[in-house]
Order: structure tokens, then C-alpha cells, then sequence
């Protein structure tokens, strides 16, 4: 029975794979169009193909739940859904944290890998939707990302900046810091867990856990730089003090649910 | 220190601005700073950093840095050899 149940994790994790490309493939080729013909400006587009992905991941998610692939737990989700205008971090187990994340924002901007940007399945998508291609220099980066906030944008970071490799303490780029002090909105916490661990870094999609895993999600309560770092640094040390004061937050709230930053 | 001083600036003393300008401002470990180390793989530096150790450096030479000039800039040697061809300029 329970290698009956390993097949069937097996098999319906690679449907959720194939499904995931396809469904963003056929997005690119059908609703795209469709949304580019509806009435509005650009940032009604946007907003309606933020939206559609939302409610795509919303399915993927609840498939994955369905067929017993994972189990979901929220925390004040909510404040995640009616998150405008904030930055929101989040911890990085899995491959799939970006799409449960999404899965509960209506409205949501991200930094996508320039692979993505450009890819044919995805490519079309996430240019619909306004994402941010992370392939500029930093200071455009920073700056497009700034600019999204003040659009009253949800804006989703891993500060990690890639997986977390587990095993490894918890490491910040300062990326998320620059974007926090170049902006004066809030920060939302965000942290994940996956137990037992799977779809981490450097692990194929094959590699499923020996049971379905547990996914946990919790919105902690927002933060402002100024509740993390003293006032009137020069830049450059804003920067790093804020990285490390969110990363030592980011620790002990993953500490304090139990979980190691694996 | 006048403009005068730094145009008889010797290498050694850009060195030592230099390492003064990355302790102070980038919380740069005094020991890593070397003429061998790279700016972005050693002392953790990143391209924000760049520009902000350009505008230090330009307030003290005094002289506009190009920005494409100092992108090729990766060790502190090649910071210390750019803000030298700047005074000599």
C-alpha cells in the first residue's frame, strides 16, 4: 500500500510538472490574447493577468492537495491577499513557493529569472502580467521594483535570492534591503516550511519524500525599517544592517516554528 | 585633506584612502583588504556598492569617474590604478 501510494505521488507529481508548463504555455497562446482584446490600459492588462495566474495557481495548488501530493496549512493568509503596496519576504524551501504564495495574492508583482522571461512557454505570461525581469543592472532592478510598490504592487522577494540550500544557516542578499530603503512601504514576513523536505535545491522532481509533505505558511506581522534599524545610516551601511536585521528575524521565526532553516 | 595633498598622493596612500573608504563605509574586514582582492568575489561588494565607492571616490579626487571605466574595475589594485590615471588626468 504504501509503495501503492509512492506510484501515485510519483506519477501525479510529474503530471503536476507537465501541467505546469502546458498550462502556461496554453495561458500564453489563448488568454493573453483574449486579455489584450478586453477594454483598459495597461495596467488593467496587467492586473487581469495577474489575476488569471492567482486563480491558475489557486488550481495547481488545490490539484496537488487533491491528489494527495501535499497538505496545505495557512496562517493569516489573508493578510497576504489584501497585501498593496508592501514588500513581501518570504524564506525559500521549495520550487514552489512562489506559486502557493500567488495562489493567495489577487494582485502580485515578482522578480522572474531572465531564462523565464524569455522562455516559450512562461515568456508570455510573465511579460502580460508586468513581472520584473531580473535581468538589468541593480540599480534598474532596485529601481523597477520601487516603482512597483508605489503602484500599490505586492511585491514578492526571496532574499535569499535562490532555494534555500538546506543544511546551509540562512543567508540574505542585500537586494531586498536596497528595495525596502529606496521605498517607504511596509515589509510583510512571510515563512514556509516543507516537512518532509522536498523540490529544495539541487533535488530533481523525482526525488519525492517517503510521504506526502506538509506545507505550512505563515504571514507574520508587517514590519518598517525603522522598527529594525537604528535612523540616518549612510546607504551603505543601511543597507547591510537591515539585511542582516532580517535575516536574524527570519532565523528566529523559523527557529521558533520548529523549523530549522533547512 | 586639500587637492593638493591628494595629487602627490603616492600609491601606498590611495591604498590606505581606499581601505579607509571600505572599512568606514562597507564594513570591509581591514585584513581582507589587499591589492589582490577582488571587490565583489572577496570583500563582498555588489554593483550598488560599485557606485557608491565611485561617487566616494570621485568627491575625493575631485574628478568625474566614467562609469564604464570603473565596471571593468574588480580588484583593489584596479581601484587604486584607476583613481591614479584620474589624478594624473
Amino acid at each position: 500500500m504504501r509503495k501503492l501510494n509512492y506510484i501515485w505521488r510519483l506519477l501525479m507529481t510529474g503530471v503536476a510538472f507537465s501541467l505546469f508548463s502546458i498550462g502556461g504555455l496554453l495561458i500564453t497562446l489563448l488568454a493573453c490574447p483574449v486579455i489584450r482584446l478586453l477594454p483598459g490600459d495597461a495596467a488593467r492588462r496587467r492586473e487581469r493577468t495577474q489575476w488569471l495566474i492567482h486563480k491558475l495557481f489557486g488550481v495547481f495548488v488545490g490539484f496537488m492537495c487533491t491528489v494527495g501530493i501535499m497538505r496545505l496549512h495557512l496562517k493569516n493568509a489573508d493578510a497576504l491577499a489584501e497585501a498593496r503596496g508592501a514588500l513581501v519576504l518570504a524564506n525559500h524551501p521549495t520550487l514552489i513557493d512562489v506559486v502557493v504564495m500567488i495562489s493567495l495574492m489577487p494582485r502580485s508583482d515578482c522578480v522572474v529569472k531572465g531564462a523565464l522571461w524569455n522562455s516559450p512557454f512562461l515568456g508570455g505570461v510573465v511579460r502580460a502580467a508586468g513581472y520584473i525581469s531580473n535581468e538589468k543592472s541593480s540599480e534598474e532592478l532596485v529601481e523597477s521594483c520601487v516603482d512597483a510598490l508605489e503602484q500599490g504592487g505586492a511585491l514578492v522577494i526571496f532574499p535569499e535570492g535562490t532555494r534555500t540550500q538546506p543544511g546551509v544557516p540562512l543567508r540574505f542578499l542585500r537586494g531586498a534591503a536596497h528595495i525596502a530603503l529606496g521605498c517607504d512601504q511596509p515589509i510583510l514576513p512571510v515563512v514556509l516550511s516543507c516537512d518532509p523536505p522536498t523540490l529544495s535545491k539541487g533535488r530533481p522532481w523525482y526525488d519525492i519524500p517517503a510521504r506526502r509533505f506538509e506545507y505550512r505558511l505563515e504571514v507574520k506581522s508587517p514590519l518598517s525599517v525603522g522598527d529594525l534599524i537604528e535612523p540616518d545610516l549612510p546607504g551603505t551601511l543601511a543597507v547591510r544592517r537591515l539585511t542582516d536585521a532580517l535575516e536574524t528575524h527570519f532565523a528566529l521565526e523559523l527557529a521558533a516554528c520548529g523549523h530549522p532553516a533547512h | 585633506m586639500t587637492m593638493d595633498n591628494i595629487m602627490a598622493l603616492s600609491n601606498e596612500a590611495i591604498f590606505d584612502e581606499l581601505k579607509k573608504i571600505l572599512v568606514d563605509s562597507f564594513e570591509t574586514p581591514e585584513d581582507q583588504i589587499t591589492l589582490e582582492a577582488n571587490l565583489y568575489e572577496d570583500l563582498d561588494l555588489d554593483s550598488i556598492d560599485a557606485v557608491d565607492l565611485a561617487v566616494k571616490l570621485q568627491t575625493l579626487t575631485g574628478k568625474r569617474i566614467k562609469a564604464d571605466e570603473f565596471k571593468a574595475v574588480r580588484t583593489v589594485a584596479d581601484v587604486v590604478r584607476a583613481v591614479r590615471s584620474l589624478l594624473d588626468s
